[in-house]
């Protein structure tokens, strides 16, 4: 999570957030509708080289990301590609069968291309942006101040549970599996009340900067760069393009 | 400026709280020490450090300051006029009364510091433009532009901090309250910290600390309030009220260590019987005025 987060502050794409929406929001819909050979796999590459040369993630993050997902498809395509069947004269029959296999392909191929787009989406631009752009888009604003207040918790508790955790094991708290249960339910009780002493000096706290009910902040309007934005466009034409001419 | 400005900008009298009492808005969590029969004044302008040991009511107090909390009995003025607790009047009135929190996760809630600082300005109604030259300006006068883009997690204890004061400078604040400001920071943190006092100060505004650093109270205060169990048992010009022992122990507190080094060269002169030249300082209070000059940081 705070891998995730701190590349989207700080890659080089940080500043577009606009254009990085559009562009990945494109790849996604054409990794959706687009026949898998060619049409996913070169929304794959696409934002393969997005991300390693335009935003300049590091390979080994933007693969460490992608792999999560990865995993879980492969997991859940084996169902595909094994036919199990069961006949009340051969018994149980687990086969191999080439058109699951095919299936597998495609499916492996067009979900993993379009997680690969939402992965650039959220390597490249920054949840506070997003938090920006629902607000210009109208979105209530009761959503957006719970989600900003989420965003920001998160890694508070994150830390206190944290160094919870700390102040349990220098005092041997997992030593064993009986222990780390243990150890594990009270930090999660004293989370609980952390938090809501946590939420009650947070609103005295604003209370004192003037809070009387809603969060209001300013938010920085970013200019879009057209270059980057035709850039997006074009990329979109060019995998549409290549698909229909090779089908 | 307002015409007929009051000598004192503040000034509490036989000032009471009790903890649990229906008046008070929303405890902080902490059950905060009871302050009884707390009087005492601050001129306009100057440099108060408020001090006393753990469990003194320093923050108690300081929370008084802004409107956060409404006191039992006794009675608060704000620019020699008596404090009004209606909604309206509290929000002129921490406008007016900035206050920084000990913790500054309790104070920062948006997810970059640019609208983070934006907050305070927004609430007092200012059209944006104006909001966002605040911003800036706040920015610019705690030297965290570099951090305006910056998402708030990502921040240092130090730097969160500054962000924290930055929130309430921009809300250009008369009167600014900071609590423990120098706790968990580096030496050098509390260079930086100095400084950015020493700007807003030469601004006009007042300071106002609480601190247990007796040293930084020293050097740095024109007047330092001590407290004990939730009253004020001195209130004065730090050489005159820091030199007596008896009731700074008694308050959890120690001597500054250029009034114990003044005086243990007083007494080690006198035993060496080493003769004063005309052109040395000839009293004990001259020497200290001396170190105390020296003591305290560049701006």
């Amino acid at each position: 999570m705070r891998l995730i987060d701190t590349w989207a502050n700080i890659n080089n794409w940080r500043h577009h957030p606009i254009e990085v929406i559009y562009l990945s929001m494109g790849l996604l819909l054409l990794a959706m509708i687009l026949p898998p050979m060619p049409g996913a796999a070169l929304v794959l590459l696409t934002v393969t080289l997005c991300a390693l040369f335009g935003a300049r993630i590091p390979p080994f993050i933007f693969f460490r990301v992608l792999l999560l997902p990865l995993t879980f498809l492969l997991v859940g395509s084996l169902a595909l590609v094994f036919s199990v069947s069961f006949d009340q004269s051969t018994g149980l029959e687990i086969a191999f069968s080439d058109q699951g296999m095919q299936t597998a392909k495609t499916v492996i191929l067009r979900s993993i291309s379009a997680v690969s787009a939402l992965i650039l989406l959220t390597l490249t631009v920054p949840l506070t942006e997003i938090i920006t752009l629902m607000r210009r888009v109208r979105v209530p604003n009761a959503l957006i101040e719970l989600i900003e207040l989420m965003y920001r918790f998160l890694f508070i508790f994150d830390e206190i549970f944290a160094s919870l955790l700390k102040a349990q094991s220098v005092r041997l708290g997992y030593r064993n599996l009986w222990l780390s249960y243990r150890s594990l339910s009270s930090a999660v009780a004293v989370l609980f009340f952390r938090a809501m002493d946590r939420a009650r000096r947070l609103e005295s706290g604003l209370e004192s900067r003037g809070y009387s009910g809603e969060l209001r902040v300013l938010n920085v309007r970013r200019k879009i760069s057209s270059r980057f934005f035709i850039f997006a466009v074009l990329v979109h034409f060019i995998i549409l393009g290549i698909t229909f001419i090779t089908i | 400026m307002v015409a007929n400005m009051n000598k004192f900008i503040l000034e509490a009298r036989n000032l009471t709280y009790e903890y649990n009492a229906a008046s008070v808005i929303e405890s902080l969590g902490v059950r905060p020490q009871a302050l009884s029969g707390v009087s005492l004044m601050i001129k306009r302008g100057s440099k108060v450090a408020i001090l006393g040991g753990n469990g003194a009511g320093k923050s108690t107090l300081t929370m008084h300051f802004n409107g956060m909390y409404k006191p039992t009995s006794g009675e608060l003025l704000l620019d020699g006029k008596p404090a009004d607790y209606s909604r309206k009047a509290r929000l002129d009135w921490m406008q007016r009364v900035g206050m920084v929190l000990q913790d500054p996760d309790d104070q920062i809630f948006s997810a970059t510091v640019f609208k983070d600082v934006s907050f305070g300005p927004m609430n007092l109604g200012l059209p944006e433009d104006q909001v966002k030259i605040r911003v800036t300006e706040a920015l610019e006068e705690i030297d965290i532009s570099f951090l305006a883009e910056m998402p708030t997690h990502m921040l240092s204890f130090g730097q969160r901090k500054k962000v924290a004061i930055a929130g309430v400078v921009a809300m250009r604040p008369e009167v600014l309250v900071l609590d423990e400001p120098t706790a968990g920071l580096d030496p050098s943190g509390v260079d930086q910290l100095l400084n950015i006092l020493a700007r807003l100060h030469a601004r006009g505004a007042t300071l106002i600390i609480t601190t247990h650093d007796v040293d930084l109270a020293y050097g740095w205060a024109d007047e330092v309030i001590i407290m004990k169990d939730g009253q004020v048992v001195r209130q004065g010009e730090p050489n005159e009220v820091m030199s007596d022992i008896p009731m700074m122990e008694s308050a959890s507190l120690r001597q500054p260590w250029p009034l114990a080094m003044g005086q243990a060269l007083e007494e080690n002169l006198a035993c060496l019987r080493i003769k004063r030249k005309a052109n040395e300082p000839n009293s004990l209070g001259d020497f200290i005025k001396a170190i105390n000059t020296k003591s305290r940081l560049p701006v």
